[in-house]
């Protein structure tokens, strides 16, 4: 029998499989324990929704509406609202910084609304964000945006640079932010597993707080700390409250490109800069250092975003609420209260009305 | 893509299996061939050039050597040697050795980068043409064998230095699938996985910022730097070992070790034969061996240059720059000075009457010390660097630090401790007398595969999870210090 013979012959098969069966075998056995870790943390991760991708979470928020989710690194929120808008479809979206949360789709009835805040900062962002939700043929009738004074100052984009991450999050970044609260505080996970079913992400299960299936964050359990306006450490001159002589081209250019695809995709582009507290106003109003701001509030400058097709609603001084710390959830935040209020005001206007006739009607 | 990513780990799975899916022989070592060459490039791109180069030169060198006639056969060996080093010489030394004598290099050569493992795979194969040259092994007439020996992938990057009548026989590749030599395998690629990632990853973050700012570091620091960094290095090229090891076992060829418990050695001759083995042995085969019996006539001053010489080539091996020749050059020195001493520090141990056990103890720790206070030299980019090292180690603020660390620590007064790395990095004490404590284990023979299974299960599992949150939470895992040669 030559060599060759030999190697095929059922004997030698037999004993190679029994020595595969053998290797695998072991090695099944020994790290059992670890497989079977593996096997739960996967599960458990799954179970609170932070290894879900964000399509499958947009499909489970579909299936009722007090679902609620805040996953991932708190640091970028755009690949979940990105599938939610392409879920939805929404007539309405709102966009913005954490400025924009307090929008809910209530206002804006009987449209359909989405709230995409806390997802772009900056208008080269809002246009790339606009890029992204049209790109399957699909645009809202309407894009309520933040546009506040800041956005047009220099160099202000690289404050938020790496917050608009296009990128989903990772497998295995998302599974380390279990093992590492399973690490730090399990007992506070298993407090607040039981959430799980009707809140995903870790972060929401842990807190009970994140985002509801209209993209407007879930009021906080409590009410907020009325101290805080006042004593929180934004204050002028820090970002996002930067300080300029005067608005920057570069950033008109960036609102022109921006305002110029809404045209084409033939999107309505309302702008509302949002009520601050005094705290901000004082230290605006009247500061040398803070052409920017009076140039911004120029009849001039708002004639140009109107020559922009840009619907501008300028409520940065309200004195309903500017010394009211308890419609503000922070210095720059006004809460659902005082932007529902907006909310009204925006709807009833009558160039709001020529472009979505059914506003406010039941 | 380094033996401890786990990259590596999924690219070996996939080669361990299709090895074992392919008949032995020539698919096999076409495998093998293919693979080594492939993770070559991953790891160094263009430089596989180089690596071809060695190996077609050993293996046209080691035919004309076959071929020996007359009195040219010396001067083909001369020239196969020259042709094999002359990359080693170029990428690696010839910036040096041009700025000694203070010519200034054209920048397209000055910049060349070195290409991964050159030192390693240059002596492999310069090994196997002086085995040829001495009639000790039969020239390989199969290129692909030869090409194999020069450039497989567990060693190709950091050893061990194979020698070619060791390696070669074993590159027939017609072992069937042997599920113990494959799990002894797995055994010692989870032990280098230990090392490397747990121990050496972990040690390294205090080294890196000691040796980065030595100027900002008080003398204590520097001292427990130092003292990391001898175990660090030694987690890491132990750890690489294993690995590398544990993956040629799988594939049916043993390895030589490289480590062998170097920190419990008694004496600086003693540790040079239990640390880089391969290395120590390939020298003291090819270089002292040789010197010694050239210089016999000499007596003592014939031993004591070719010690010397031995030594300081070992140093410049690892790198180009005269802290290397300062680093093998010491160790020449301690190895003298140990070999004419050790007669009278034992008489002088025997008068004081101290216990054999207590003896071996306190040699390994000066030993030790001695080492890690040599590797200053190995670690640091400037001899200037080193000097700040031992001014300071040697310093009386060295006391003083020390004191002052023992006050708060034992007695919680005191200044507060000013030595971030002391106070950060305690933790790591731990890991050092593990390595200790393991390395005292083996050499008593209690090794990992003679515990009863349900230990090696735990320690399998927890050592795996351990290493597996590892490489998940690092996004780029640390090369092995030895790549850099």
């Amino acid at each position: 029998m030559s060599a060759a013979d030999e190697a095929a012959s059922p004997a030698v098969e037999r004993s190679r499989l029994r020595e595969w069966g053998r290797l695998v075998g072991v090695l099944l056995l020994i790290l059992s324990p670890l497989l079977l870790a593996g096997v739960v943390l996967e599960g458990l991760a799954w179970h609170i929704g932070e290894t879900m991708p964000v399509s499958v979470i947009s499909t489970w928020q579909d299936g009722a509406a007090d679902r609620i989710w805040r996953g991932g690194d708190g640091h970028s929120f755009l690949t979940y609202k990105l599938a939610r808008v392409a879920d939805l479809k929404p007539e309405i979206i709102a966009l913005g910084p954490s400025r924009a949360n307090a929008f809910k789709g209530d206002g804006f009835a009987p449209y359909t609304f989405f709230n995409a805040g806390l997802t772009a900062w900056t208008f080269d962002q809002y246009r790339r964000f606009l890029e992204l939700i049209t790109r399957d043929g699909y645009a809202p009738r309407a894009l309520v945006f933040n546009m506040d004074y800041w956005m047009l100052s220099s160099g202000f984009d690289h404050y938020w640079v790496d917050r608009f991450d296009e990128k989903p999050a990772t497998h295995v970044s998302d599974l380390l932010r279990v093992v590492a609260q399973l690490r730090e505080d399990p007992l506070r996970l298993w407090r607040n597993l039981p959430r799980a079913d009707h809140v995903h992400g870790l972060y929401a299960v842990l807190t009970g707080e994140g985002f509801r299936a209209d993209g407007s964050p879930a009021d906080k359990p409590g009410t907020p700390d009325p101290a805080l306006p006042a004593g929180d450490e934004t204050g002028v001159g820090t970002p996002p409250v930067v300080l300029a002589d005067h608005i920057a081209a570069e950033q008109v250019a960036n609102f022109e490109q921006f305002a110029t695809l809404a045209k084409a995709k033939h999107v309505a582009l309302i702008g509302i800069q949002l009520p601050y507290y005094e705290k901000i106003l004082n230290g605006l109003n009247g500061n040398p250092q803070a052409g920017i701001w009076r140039e911004f509030e120029s009849t001039e400058w708002h004639r140009r975003f109107a020559d922009s097709g840009v619907i501008f609603f300028d409520f940065a001084d309200m004195p309903a609420y500017r010394d009211k710390p308890e419609y503000f959830l922070d210095s720059l935040d006004p809460d659902a209260r005082v932007v529902s209020h907006i909310t009204q005001q925006v709807m009833a206007d009558p160039r709001v009305r020529a472009l979505l006739p059914k506003a406010g009607m039941p | 893509m380094s033996l401890s990513d786990p990259a590596y780990i999924g690219f070996f799975a996939v080669v361990f299996v299709l090895f074992y899916l392919l008949p032995g022989g020539t698919a096999r070592l076409v495998l093998l061939l293919a693979a080594s060459l492939a993770f070559y490039c991953n790891l160094a791109g263009v430089y596989v050039w180089v690596l071809l180069f060695v190996a077609t030169t050993a293996y046209v060198g080691g035919l004309l050597l076959q071929q020996r006639v007359g009195k040219g056969s010396r001067l083909v060996f001369v020239a196969a040697l020259l042709v094999i080093l002359a990359p080693l010489i170029l990428f690696k030394y010839l910036g040096f050795l041009c700025d000694a004598v203070g010519i200034t290099l054209p920048e397209s050569i000055a910049l060349l980068a070195l290409p991964v493992g050159l030192s390693f795979f240059t002596f492999a194969a310069t090994g196997y043409l002086i085995d040829v040259n001495l009639e000790l092994l039969e020239a390989e007439r199969n290129p692909l064998r030869l090409a194999l020996f020069v450039t497989f992938f567990p060693l190709v990057t950091a050893g061990p230095i194979e020698r070619g009548g060791r390696l070669l026989p074993q590159l027939d590749l017609a072992l069937p699938l042997a599920s113990e030599r494959a799990l002894a395998g797995l055994q010692l690629i989870f032990i280098g996985l230990v090392l490397k990632v747990l121990f050496a990853d972990t040690l390294a973050a205090p080294v890196a910022t000691v040796f980065g700012d030595p100027e900002s570091s008080p003398p204590l620091e520097k001292f427990v730097a130092v003292v990391f960094f001898a175990f660090d290095l030694y987690a890491d090229f132990a750890g690489y070992s294993l690995i590398a090891i544990g993956c040629a076992k799988m594939l049916g060829i043993e390895v030589q070790p490289n480590f062998r418990q170097p920190f419990l050695s008694p004496t600086i001759p003693e540790f040079w034969r239990t640390w880089h083995m391969s290395l120590s042995f390939w020298v003291r085969d090819y270089l002292f061996l040789p010197l010694r019996a050239h210089w016999r006539r000499a007596g003592h001053k014939g031993m004591i240059g070719a010690t010397l010489l031995s030594f300081t080539i070992l140093g410049v091996w690892h790198g180009a720059g005269w802290q290397f020749v300062f680093y093998g050059l010491a160790f020449g020195v301690l190895a003298v000075l140990s070999l004419y001493t050790i007669r009278y520090r034992d008489r002088a141990y025997a008068a004081l009457g101290v216990p054999q056990p207590i003896v071996r103890i306190i040699r390994a720790i000066i030993t030790f010390i001695v080492f890690a206070l040599v590797l200053v030299l190995f670690r640091v980019s400037y001899l200037n660097d080193a000097l700040l090292f031992y001014r300071d180690i040697l310093s009386i603020d060295m006391l003083n630090n020390l004191w002052v660390t023992i006050k708060s620590g034992l007695f919680h007064y005191g200044e507060p401790l000013d030595m971030p790395v002391v106070s950060a990095y305690w933790a790591d004490w731990f890991l050092i007398a593990a390595i200790v404590a393991g390395d005292i284990l083996v050499r008593n023979g209690y090794t990992l595969a003679k515990c009863p299974v349900s230990i090696q299960a735990i320690a399998y599992n927890v050592g795996l999870a351990l290493i597996i949150y590892q490489w998940m939470s690092s996004s780029v895992a640390p090369p092995f210090l030895y790549y850099k040669f």
